[in-house]
């Protein structure tokens, strides 16, 4: 198993006094990791060390796997490359991502994927994990040469960006991907059907085309029909509408040949279309911000565990194309910088969700789908850690983001949560400037 | 059986039959005067809807050394290519007095239909995916001659892998229940974009050429059927070299390990031409073979078959 492509450098460190998450419980302890990996956790750690960070105070977070992320390199490093990418992720308590192929060309050969692992053992702080493309091009025609890009480091593939078009292609997809113990990620969308926003409040009071929750629910209906008859391995990714939350729960419920997972993003959690201005395209996303109903039912599916994952679709855009009406804006939000902050604040100080419940959905689940040895503070995970001051009050502003899309829905936003260390490898990687 | 439609059909005790005679007729292609009278005053037709180079001579040899009087037929220069259909071709071919028919075509089903039409014996020489049951015959001949075995008794539990697009193969298809029906112990080697449901009691499945399936006797390669579904199944011929070709190094692995591929072969995709000009390669065995299993077939069919 690789255990993701970064240039950070194996290291230890020694963190006193931090109160451990975990997914299944707390504690306060000593966090000793060397070498890159967690070497031990217990009270009392005495060892000299070149590194020790007093976490007193603070919470100690296994660090956040993002299984949706995207990067616009090759293609548009302008718009985000390996470097600027990552670096927001840490700012966020991103360790990991997986880096979706929809870029220029597409990530969908044994080539292109040995390019972005080179770049990412010289640029990139947090893991980077590519996904690949699932077809050739990203057409949803013809599976591409999956057993190839794993040698090179996949973690996954996906058309991210579309749906696998082809029904047929979908089925090959997921036989071809079981063959070689990969899943395939879904963008659940019928591009006959969608449009560009939710079929309801803007659609209605602003004439623009609807993108209703059947433009999902018919692709995630067809996935899991061909899911159970190939036995494969499904993950549909920002799940958006209520309907096809209720299809999967049913799925998982019922088909046991097959594995079906779901992921949502912060923002599907967070807003609903009445909170969209006909002016601020930086609510525009794909799939769009559905309605308050719909918000609703993604919660209900996180308590109940028919949600396996958040992540957050980090989809930056630069100002010129974005600054632009609601319909010639492209879709997309720029999320990572403040992904655990505000999946903190929004969702564990407003009483949603336990912290635990967080640290599942953004690690310890993620980690466990897809094989990654992290997602937890335990002794042998790699050595991957976010410490969050949980009293901090603050307010975003856009020059807080490293990331080069500036495209975000939090700018001004006033949150409880701070990332003070990421720690990748047992190194620390971004340090919050406390001045 | 006054056919040969599919292996399902085939007692154990036919199927011995057949190997006991196409030893003898291998022995007949061994000296120096090959003819045998026995079917003299026969006619067999070969209708070939497909191409076919090995299939089809070897079909017309086996019928020629038993001196039968053979018709060629091939849709092309025929009234199908004025839009005549199948029955009434066959049906021609009956009225100008075929005794037997041998039939190759794409579509899978075809050889029955004939069968049912036209009530005389028929020859599935391979119908699209479905069979290609004297294909298994020569198949199975070729490896127990190999290991000098008569008797079907002596096959069992020799273990035969079977490599590649598994679900375009009718060659795959006829050697699995040949294969299972005698006892002898099946694996198949496949992605699951070409691997079917409802496999006969014991196959094994593999995705990849493991240990296990190096251990085996025999690796039967199976040709990559691009013509059946362009690159549908399998991303890219050098993906599929890599993962399913079979390559020198792992046939240096194992210990005698045979091959065998019912051509033609697509060098450097199904197989290494290192490998299939090797001294384990028993793949131009397997074509001297097809003569005389089809002159054991042909013979069966058209003197014990009507004693049935």
């Amino acid at each position: 198993m690789k255990k993701g492509f970064t240039s950070v450098p194996p290291s230890n460190i020694l963190i006193k006094g931090a109160e451990i998450i975990n997914a299944n419980g707390r504690k306060k302890a000593d966090i000793l990791i060397e070498n890159g990996v967690i070497k031990e956790v217990s009270v009392g750690i005495r060892r000299k060390i070149d590194v020790e960070i007093n976490g007193s105070g603070l919470i100690a977070l296994p660090g956040a796997i993002d299984i949706h992320f995207h990067i616009r390199e090759p293609g548009a490093p302008y718009e985000e490359d390996i470097e600027s990418g990552t670096l927001s992720a840490a700012h966020g308590g991103i360790t990991s991502l997986f880096m979706m192929p929809n870029t220029k060309p597409p990530l969908d050969s044994p080539e292109l994927i040995s390019f972005i692992r080179q770049k990412a053992e010289k640029k990139a702080l947090s893991r980077v994990f590519p996904v690949g493309a699932a077809t050739e091009k990203r057409e949803g025609k013809k599976i591409s040469e999956y057993g190839l890009m794993l040698r090179e480091g996949i973690i996954a593939v996906t058309d991210d960006g579309s749906s696998i078009s082809s029904s047929f292609a979908m089925r090959k997809s997921l036989e071809y991907a079981k063959t070689f113990g990969l899943t395939v990620i879904e963008h659940a969308e019928d591009k006959e059907l969608s449009g560009d926003a939710n079929e309801g409040y803007l659609t209605q009071n602003y004439g623009i085309t609807p993108y209703p929750n059947a433009a999902e629910d018919v692709i995630v209906a067809r996935d899991i029909i061909l899911a159970e008859l190939t036995g494969g391995n499904l993950h549909l990714t920002h799940v958006s509408s209520g309907n096809s939350i209720e299809m999967i729960r049913e799925a998982k419920r019922k088909i046991k040949n097959a594995r079906i997972t779901c992921d949502v993003t912060p923002h599907h959690l967070i807003f609903c279309d009445e909170d969209i201005q006909i002016t601020n395209t930086n609510l525009k996303v794909n799939p769009p911000i559905r309605s308050k109903r719909d918000r609703q039912k993604l919660i209900e599916a996180i308590l109940d565990n028919t949600v396996d994952a958040i992540a957050s679709d980090h989809a930056p855009h630069p100002r010129f194309l974005k600054e632009n009406d609601f319909v010639s804006a492209p879709p997309g939000i720029s999320s990572a910088d403040f992904f655990v902050p505000i999946l903190y604040s929004e969702l564990v100080q407003k009483g949603l969700i336990n912290i635990e419940k967080l640290v599942e959905l953004i690690s310890f689940n993620p980690a466990m789908l897809f094989g990654i040895p992290a997602g937890q503070i335990a002794e042998g995970k790699i050595g991957d850690i976010v410490l969050l001051d949980p009293d901090k009050e603050y307010n975003i502003t856009k020059d807080m983001l490293y990331s080069k899309g500036k495209n975000s829905p939090y700018i001004n936003f006033k949150i409880k949560g701070k990332v003070i260390y990421t720690i990748i490898n047992g190194k620390v990687c971004y340090q919050a400037d406390l001045t | 059986m006054k056919s040969l439609l599919s292996v399902d059909s085939l007692k154990l005790s036919e199927i011995q039959e057949i190997i006991d005679s196409t030893y003898s007729m291998y022995d007949v292609l061994s000296r120096e005067i090959k003819k045998l009278p026995t079917l003299r005053g026969k006619v067999i037709s070969l209708m070939f809807f497909e191409p076919s180079t090995r299939t089809r001579i070897s079909f017309e040899i086996a019928s020629k050394l038993l001196s039968a009087d053979i018709v060629n037929f091939s849709p092309s220069g025929s009234s199908v290519e004025k839009g005549e259909n199948l029955l009434d071709t066959a049906n021609t071919i009956l009225s100008l007095g075929a005794d037997l028919i041998v039939v190759r075509h794409s579509r899978e089903g075809v050889p029955w239909f004939i069968f049912e039409r036209l009530k005389i014996p028929v020859v599935n020489a391979g119908d699209g995916k479905n069979e290609h049951p004297t294909q298994a015959l020569l198949d199975l001949f070729t490896m127990m001659k190999h290991k000098s075995v008569k008797n079907l008794s002596e096959f069992r539990n020799v273990q035969v892998s079977i490599v590649g697009d598994i679900l375009h193969s009718r060659v795959a298809r006829s050697n699995i229940k040949l294969l299972s029906k005698i006892g002898a112990r099946v694996i198949l080697v496949s992605a699951y974009t070409t691997l079917y449901q409802n496999l006969p009691e014991g196959v094994k499945v593999k995705n990849f050429i493991d240990n296990d399936v190096l251990s085996s006797d025999f690796i039967i390669a199976l040709r990559l059927q691009r013509e059946r579904h362009g690159n549908a199944f399998y991303p890219s011929e050098r993906e599929y070299f890599e993962f399913w070709g079979v390559k020198q190094d792992l046939v240096e692995k194992a210990k005698g390990l045979l091959i065998m591929h019912p051509g033609p072969m697509n060098m450097g995709v199904e197989i290494d031409q290192t490998v299939a000009y090797s001294e384990n390669s028993l793949i131009f065995d397997q074509v001297k073979n097809g003569v005389a299993v089809r002159m054991a077939v042909l013979y069966y069919l058209l003197t014990k078959g009507r004693l049935d």
